[in-house]
């Protein structure tokens, strides 16, 4: 992996999620977090692990964000909607603390020892792989997130739909 | 892709004194610039038939002052397009405004990438390059959305919440479709899709088995909406939304969209050409013009090959681009809500059936029936074409219509 | 074990779950015009049914060795299966909780048991996973359903809130939980918990940064525990959802979080030197973050629940004390602590419970979750008596008043307490129950001796809540006097773990 693409695609991911935050557009925000769902893919695909790199694009840049902005533009909302009262003591706070664990990940960063992954074999990231693993060692996960998806669905239809008071 | 610039490299002998990797890019980028060059002609070709058909259906005669039968139309209107004032809306969005042209656009070259021309003309075959078409589209996607919203007008907002909504809801059922394929193939690389068939129509996924058949509906009619053409063109519609989510838009924004548009008519013919019509497969075809030709270097008789090829992908490619042509000006609108019925109730149901139905049939019929359905299937399609041939002959005669042979009269 | 042969032996709780899920689901598709309604008789009897089953399934396994399931990702041990038990009791009881339930009588959907069994399923994958990947999607799934039916009374602005309060604490705290969980596989290069505690002991990473994942981590389980600081979300929660899950979170929910912590804590981040006494592993001591924990929410809990006079909002102040009791017993880390933590629960249940199927029938009947309102419940008729009594059995429980339940379950937490040498701990509890006691006592002194403002009298409580009621005002008066057969199940529930 060529650690200076490693570099970039980071810093995109890091500056772009920080920006998403600092934007008073929810609009604009999103557009951010697009891109620095792209530049994560692009990461992924370093990792040799192509599959989830499409699939990171697919579902989140593609239809996770097409929803979000939907709901936003949906939603409508006026330029005073997006001003929030001023919480310089909440702001301070967040910037500490948010400040503190960045300068403690950075300085930690430098002492974690080194630890054994397995090796990449050969195929991997590749459809069958993950394909194969999904369905042997992880079956049970695997079964457990359709039923959660089900749960989710059948939810989201009932609490969202408008009653026909009949 | 490789093997094909490997060839030239090995014959020619200026290239073999620069390292490897340089000349594999100077030929990438050239065949992205051929592709780019391609896009480019296609939609002006493309623009220009789609409105001498729309005139031979509207018993009208449509453009032909340009240039012989008006072939020079669309290079006008782009050079007048092109000398337009290029505005952005004061209360728009500028960033949003001007980034939104390119997504559609990187979204659609980037979907080209993975298109094979023939069997070595490929600028990437991708392992996942199926699923690799489905996840750039959603960069179209983006584009639109972020277009209609950064304009600040209310038809452009409308055109780009209609795009989403309509776009993400049919990608549901072309995803299921193609899987489908995927399963039946037992690859997701698009090159595999293609190898797994042949070139005779028995050979081609659309007649192995009636799933397959049925299958190919929903991923026509998905990819129809997806790329926003009749009788799914609610984004732009220009009775109601003026033009939907680039009503702002002008000069050379304007043209972007416009290729946009017309790349995308063309990838609509290309990706059901792959899926199912057996893609660039010739059979013995190539051979034979090189024999007749008496071609003898591997390198022309490789060249010769995929050209050969890319003739046959082209022709089924252009003939579904005829057919989506034809029906946009046959059909009417449909509304939204039959827009999503047709969706969610129909298209999604079938896909779903057809997916586990397939998987059944796969494990439980034995390969010689594949054989025979696929026999029969091939000789169900034929009979069908010719019952529509004989339908429009007897048309014909009824209504006692003078026939004009030459398209261009 | 591979997938084929845990799901033939080991699974067959969570089949019949499942099942009987589907078959809700389906039930939901009938047309008619009662079936609209969340409460059909069919899909009660189709629940209770399944969840029956699941208890038998679940009991009719015996072990005493933790056996790893599906490679590796779910531990079937005695442990998972007493929570595994307690959750699908509790379900059963809120099952018939729902039927005549004011707050879900008008609610539309008829898959509210198929929500039910749902919930009942993820908090079980909670209780028995292994793997930090089960734990999350177990937590997930959880959460997820909780929020629907937080939010179930989708006319009720409290619903509403309740419902996107939870969804908004509960994304946070998930997302904090996962990041920590990312950090830990960085760190220790695996996902199962048993193969994390081998690095953890054998091959310290840095200590801070470890310490670090576990405040992570520890937060994801705190919200589900509901446990100071991460308990927030609960009053609002517990006050705007219909009573009957209410009541289901605040023992279920609960019950899962603790045995999901619990297993965390005690298979990850030990080292077990001595049978029946651990100590953290040298990285990262985590007695005192615990004990810490369970001493700021007991006396938050406490604090604050005295100044509530919503039952709802009084009752989950007080649950978020007793987690603070509980996790007190964790912090002893010995046997004797597990022990008490698994005893307080049963306790736990039978009380609490009890004290919401009260609250449940007098705000079917008076629409009134203000305890100003059940003054002089005593002398409303033989209805009143009945309720006002068992309803101060299950407080003086609920305090730890000797001859009822809780008094065991708080002697067996302090013991473990006081024996782990945290005295401090100790006495802080002690404190915490004194102040409880005024709470409590506030509540028996409105039903008991003030005079009621109007004088009506309760109707005849439904026969279903009466025998639910009595059941546990009796159990917790038995359990009280004669606890030798739960003091047998707990010590063998946690015999794997030594």
């Amino acid at each position: 992996m060529n650690p200076y693409f490693f570099y970039a695609f980071a810093t995109i991911t890091v500056l772009m999620v920080v920006l998403m935050i600092l934007q008073k557009n929810p609009i604009t925000g999103a557009m951010c977090l697009i891109v620095s769902f792209f530049s994560l893919a692009g990461l992924y695909v370093l990792l040799e692990a192509h599959f989830i790199a499409v699939l990171q694009i697919l579902v989140y840049a593609g239809a996770i964000m097409v929803l979000f902005i939907f709901v936003i533009m949906f939603l409508n909302l006026k330029k005073e909607d997006l001003k929030t009262g001023r919480r310089p003591f909440y702001q301070f706070a967040a910037l500490i603390a948010s400040g503190a664990l960045v300068t403690f990940l950075v300085v930690q960063y430098t002492k974690i020892p080194p630890v054994s992954f397995p090796e990449s074999v050969a195929g991997f990231g590749t459809v069958e792989a993950i394909g194969s693993l999904m369905f042997s060692k992880y079956v049970i996960a695997f079964e457990v997130i359709g039923l959660l998806l089900l749960v989710g669905i059948i939810g989201a239809v009932l609490l969202g739909k408008k009653e026909n008071h009949d | 892709m490789q093997p094909f610039i490997d060839q030239i490299i090995s014959e020619c002998e200026i290239l073999q004194g620069l390292p490897l990797w340089f000349s594999y890019l100077i030929f990438q980028l050239i065949f992205c610039g051929i592709i780019f060059v391609f896009v480019a002609v296609f939609a002006m070709l493309a623009g220009y038939a789609e409105r001498r058909v729309a005139g031979r259906i509207q018993s009208r005669i449509g453009p032909n002052r340009v240039g012989p039968q008006g072939i020079l139309q669309s290079l006008a209107d782009g050079i007048k397009v092109f000398l337009k004032e290029d505005i952005i809306p004061t209360h728009a969005d500028h960033i949003l405004f001007r980034l939104a042209p390119y997504f559609i656009f990187i979204g659609m070259f980037l979907s080209f990438v993975a298109i094979p021309f023939s069997s070595q003309w490929v600028i990437a075959d991708l392992d996942i390059g199926i699923f690799y078409l489905l996840a750039v589209e959603s960069l179209v996607v983006i584009g639109i959305v972020m277009s209609g919203w950064a304009s600040n007008n209310k038809w452009s907002l409308l055109g780009g919440m209609r795009s989403a909504a309509q776009i993400v809801s049919y990608e549901v059922p072309v995803a299921l479709t193609i899987l489908l394929v995927v399963m039946y193939s037992g690859t997701m690389s698009i090159q595999g899709i293609i190898m797994a068939q042949g070139a005779a129509p028995w050979n081609w996924n659309i007649f192995q088995t009636p799933f397959l058949f049925v299958a190919f509906f929903p991923l026509f009619m998905g990819s129809l909406a997806e790329g926003n053409r009749m009788p799914f063109d609610m984004p732009e519609a220009e009775s109601e939304l003026v033009s939907g989510y680039n009503t702002e838009y002008s000069g050379f924004r304007f043209v972007i969209f416009f290729f946009a548009e017309f790349s995308n008519l063309y990838l609509i013919g290309a990706l059901a050409t792959v899926l199912f019509f057996g893609g660039w497969q010739a059979g013995p075809l190539p051979d034979f013009v090189n024999g007749l030709l008496g071609i003898e270097t591997p390198l022309s008789a490789a060249i010769v090959k995929n050209l050969v090829e890319l003739c046959v992908f082209m022709f089924k490619s252009l003939c579904l681009v005829f057919i989506v042509i034809q029906l946009r000006w046959t059909l009417p609108r449909v509304r939204v809500d039959q827009l999503m019925n047709i969706c969610w109730k129909y298209l999604v149901p079938v896909a779903f059936f057809n997916l586990v139905v397939m998987g059944i049939w796969m494990v439980v019929v034995p390969e010689y029936v594949t054989d025979i359905v696929a026999l029969c299937m091939t000789a169900c399609g034929v009979l069908l074409l010719g019952y529509f041939f004989y339908r429009v002959a007897w048309q014909l005669k009824n209504t006692k219509a003078r026939l004009r042979f030459n398209p261009l009269s | 074990m591979n997938n084929i042969e845990s799901l033939k032996s080991y699974f067959s709780s969570e089949i019949v779950l499942i099942l009987g899920l589907v078959v809700l689901i389906f039930l939901s598709l009938r047309r008619g015009h009662s079936d609209h309604k969340s409460m059909s008789p069919a899909s009660s009897v189709v629940s209770v049914v399944t969840l029956f089953l699941a208890i038998t399934a679940a009991l009719s396994v015996n072990f005493t060795e933790s056996q790893p399931l599906f490679h590796g990702m779910i531990a079937l041990d005695p442990f998972g299966q007493f929570f595994k038990i307690l959750i699908m009791g509790t379900t059963l009881v809120t099952v018939v909780f729902c039927t005549c339930s004011r707050d879900l009588e008008n609610t539309p959907g008829p898959e509210f048991m198929a929500f039910l069994m749902a919930l009942c399923l993820g908090l079980n994958v909670m209780c028995v996973s292994n793997n930090m990947l089960m734990m999350y999607l177990a937590v997930e799934m959880a959460s997820l359903v909780s929020y629907i039916m937080a939010g179930y009374m989708t006319e009720n602005k409290r619903s509403e809130e309740a419902g996107l309060k939870y969804v908004l604490y509960g994304g946070l705290a998930s997302g904090v939980m996962i990041f920590g969980m990312s950090l830990l596989y960085g760190l220790t290069g695996s996902l199962d918990l048993v193969s994390i505690r081998q690095v953890v002991i054998n091959n310290p990473p840095d200590q801070l940064i470890l310490f670090l994942t576990f405040i992570m981590i520890l937060t994801g389980l705190g919200y589900k525990m509901a446990i100071a600081p991460f308990h927030m979300w609960s009053p609002d929660v517990y006050e705007g959802a219909p009573l009957p899950v209410t009541a289901f979170l605040s023992v279920a929910s609960k019950a899962a979080g603790f045995a999901l912590t619990l297993r965390f804590l005690f298979v990850a981040f030990v080292a077990t030197e001595v049978e029946g006494t651990w100590s953290a592993v040298s990285a990262i001591d985590w007695q005192m973050l615990v004990a810490v924990l369970s001493a700021v929410t007991m006396t938050v809990g406490n604090v604050l629940a005295l100044q509530q006079l919503n039952i709802k909002r009084f009752l989950a102040y007080s649950s978020i004390a007793h987690a603070g009791y509980m996790l007190m017993a964790v912090a002893a880390q010995s046997g004797g602590g597990l022990e008490g933590v698994v005893f307080y629960f049963m306790v736990y249940f039978l009380m609490n419970l009890g004290a919401f199927l009260v609250a449940g029938v007098i705000l079917n009947q008076r629409h009134t979750e203000d305890m100003r309102d059940y003054k002089g419940l005593v002398r409303q008729g033989a209805s009143g008596l009945f309720l006002a009594l068992t309803l101060s059995v299950f407080l003086f429980s609920l305090t730890g008043i000797p001859p009822f339940a809780g008094f065991i379950g708080k002697w067996y937490v302090f013991k473990a307490v006081i024996n782990a040498g945290l005295l401090w701990l100790a006495v802080i509890g002690a404190l915490n129950s004194v102040i409880s006691l005024y709470f409590y006592v506030r509540l028996i002194k409105f039903m008991l001796v003030d005079s009621a403002e109007k004088n009506d009298t309760i109707e005849r409580v439904p026969l279903r809540f009466a025998s639910l009621i009595s059941i546990f005002a009796a159990l917790t008066l038995v359990f009280g006097l004669y606890f030798a057969p739960l003091v047998k199940w707990t010590q063998a529930s946690v015999v794997m773990f030594r």
